[in-house]
């Protein structure tokens, strides 16, 4: 009964601010059947939005997960003071909004940019071929591991922490080699949190929309720019438009579905086993 | 929010009252219309009317755009009573959203790049009025029962930053030279208005019509096979351009000259129409059908259809639409001549705009 009260809050926001809305995005789709859906799956835009889309993902996912990874192995050597000062400069651009990030790379990697400019009268570099890096897909996806690799370590750091090294000194003195160590006594305790962090960090990639927008451009043809652009002026087909919606929603979720099935249950072994 | 914006608002109003104070009392008492002749018979009957309803909800009209702040600042000044509330939205968003309150709408008037107001006017959105200078304006210009009327225009030019480009070009033919690789920066006709009126003004350079887009699209082609184009964005790129990170903006002509002028580029930015002719986008405004101060609402675009709201869209870089307001030399000085500027015709335009923008993404994409 108190459980049941103590649950109503998270309930009502969950019901008021994401399954309402959810039924009003749902109810927008469906006016005209599935139209919405048809005119989606018979568009060729559609189709490569959803290929760059994933390509992204992956991409900065990739990087950002190793990234992450490396800065967290590091980070769990380190001495608690030290560790936590760490960990506060790398969480900082998770307080920045998109679009600052994405101008912030403007000013620094940008044709007029710090470094491009640097760059340039130190060794040459020629600024303009240098600054079409970053409003690229590529610039993108490294924008992106910006904020995103914070994340990898904020997931990753308490498990391996927590992780007990004498496992890994166990195995080199029974002879194992390094990297048979890592590969036999590390990893498969650390998969489960490193496939769900993958899995986050995708969908952020994927879904995220206002760095794509102030970087790129719409030219890059990703899903939440195709989004973008039938929203704003010249656009009024809303059942296409909410039909949009819903799928890169369904897409951001079952990434993070596929996530959590991968990891979740491999994920509380690892943690009951922890040793507090 | 709308009453933050209300407060921010007054307190805007009041200071830039303050200000003025101290240099109208030199000239005049006031520049309320109770001290100063009417711009229009009837003027004071409006306000007086508009007085009791007390404020004018004022839909799309974002302050820094084609001078607003200027008008929000004179009107207020004429007209103590009447508080003027503003939001900024976008075009297309802002006649959905009047679409989704229109049993009961929360504005009273509406203003947007010209196509938007046509397809207001046939969702049954808008209300006829009249304001002064109304029949000066040419047909193509106006709805004939005054739904709509536009009240400045747009013209395509190319803003150029001599930083980085020695020799600008002067016509779109130029823009397709090989020096002009990498350079060329212009907004997705698929989100915005001024992407459809720079792919309009394109085609009509390489002799297409509004039945014939061939010839635009072909040369649009031309542009990104042959690498000329930088970038195409989604939203007006101003800060970038400022910051120096774009050559050549394909864009409306007021950006350009506000960057020279009023963000202290200087000579570092060339703004140059086009020698084979540009194309000019009416903005337009509407009374908004049942809307809660329609007084207010009828004053508000008198003002701004009146000689002295025309001058100060002038004095923020932009055309005024009525022909024949007097301009003072020093604001003429700093426009743009046209080699020829066309009006672009909203019901013909907007027949083609799937065309377009499908086409345009075939060409481009």
């Amino acid at each position: 009964m108190v459980r049941a009260l103590l649950a109503t809050p998270g309930l009502l926001v969950f019901g008021l601010f994401f399954l309402l809305p959810l039924g009003f995005v749902a109810s927008e789709a469906l006016t005209g059947g599935w139209r919405g859906l048809a005119t989606l799956a018979s568009s060729r835009t559609f189709w490569s939005g959803l290929g760059n889309s994933l390509a992204l993902g992956l991409l900065a996912a990739i990087i950002s997960t190793l990234t992450g990874l490396a800065v967290a192995l590091r980070l769990a050597r380190m001495g608690d003071n030290a560790r936590m000062a760490w960990q506060f400069l790398i969480a900082l651009p998770l307080t920045f909004s998109g679009l600052i990030v994405a101008y912030g790379f403007i000013l620094a990697f940008g044709r007029a940019g710090f470094v491009t400019l640097s760059l340039h009268s130190l060794i040459g570099v020629d600024p303009v071929a240098f600054s079409t890096m970053v409003y690229s897909p590529y610039g993108l996806a490294f924008v992106y591991a910006y904020y995103l690799i914070p994340r990898v370590v904020m997931i990753l750091t308490p498990v391996l922490v927590n992780f007990d090294t004498g496992q890994l000194a166990a195995a080199e003195s029974l002879g194992a080699t390094r990297w048979r160590t890592l590969a036999d006594v590390l990893l498969p305790q650390l998969k489960a949190p490193l496939v769900s962090a993958f899995a986050l960090v995708a969908a952020v990639a994927i879904g995220a929309y206002g760095t794509a927008l102030a970087l790129v451009g719409t030219q890059v043809n990703i899903l939440p720019l195709q989004l973008f652009t039938m929203i704003s002026d010249a656009g009024s087909d809303f059942a296409v438009t909410a039909m949009l919606g819903l799928v890169l929603a369904a897409i951001c979720t079952l990434v993070m579905g596929i996530g959590e099935w991968l990891g979740g249950e491999k994920t509380s072994r690892v943690f009951q086993r922890r040793p507090t | 929010m709308s009453i933050d914006r209300r407060l921010i608002l007054q307190a805007m109003g009041a200071s830039a009252l303050a200000l003025q104070a101290g240099q109208a009392w030199a000239q005049q008492p006031s520049q309320s219309v109770a001290d100063t002749p009417e711009f229009y018979a009837g003027e004071r009957a409006l306000y007086e009317a508009a007085g009791k309803e007390g404020m004018v909800i004022s839909n799309n009209t974002g302050p820094t755009w084609a001078n607003w702040n200027a008008l929000f600042g004179a009107f207020g000044r004429r007209y103590p009573n009447v508080n003027l509330v503003y939001n900024d939205v976008g075009s297309g968003v802002a006649v959905n959203a009047l679409d989704r309150t229109k049993a009961r709408p929360q504005v009273d008037t509406i203003y947007y790049f010209g196509a938007n107001g046509v397809d207001a006017q046939r969702r049954g959105l808008l209300a006829p009025h009249k304001p002064p200078n109304f029949e000066k304006l040419p047909e193509l210009a106006r709805h004939p029962d005054g739904e709509w009327f536009t009240i400045h225009q747009l013209e395509i030019v190319f803003i150029v930053n001599k930083k980085l480009v020695k020799n600008p070009p002067r016509s779109f033919a130029d823009l397709l030279k090989p020096e002009y690789k990498g350079n060329v920066v212009y907004l997705d006709p698929r989100s915005t208005g001024v992407g459809q009126v720079l792919t309009w003004a394109a085609n009509f350079a390489q002799g297409g019509t509004y039945a014939n887009l061939e010839p635009g699209l072909k040369y649009i082609e031309q542009l990104h096979k042959g690498g000329n184009v930088l970038r195409v964005v989604g939203t007006t790129p101003y800060a970038q351009f400022v910051k120096g990170e774009i050559p050549i903006w394909v864009n409306f002509v007021n950006d350009g000259l506000r960057a020279k002028f009023l963000d202290g580029m200087g000579d570092d930015v060339e703004v140059i129409s086009p020698s084979e002719g540009t194309v000019a986008a009416p903005y337009t405004i509407s009374l908004v059908k049942n809307g809660p101060n329609p007084n207010a609402a009828k004053l508000w675009l008198n003002f701004i259809m009146s000689e002295r709201g025309q001058q100060l869209f002038a004095e923020g870089f932009v055309t005024p639409s009525v022909p024949g307001v007097a301009i003072p030399d020093a604001v003429k000085a700093r426009l743009v001549t046209h080699a020829k500027s066309t009006l672009l015709d909203l019901g013909q335009s907007a027949a083609q705009l799937q065309a377009l923008q499908t086409g345009w993404a075939k060409a481009a994409l």
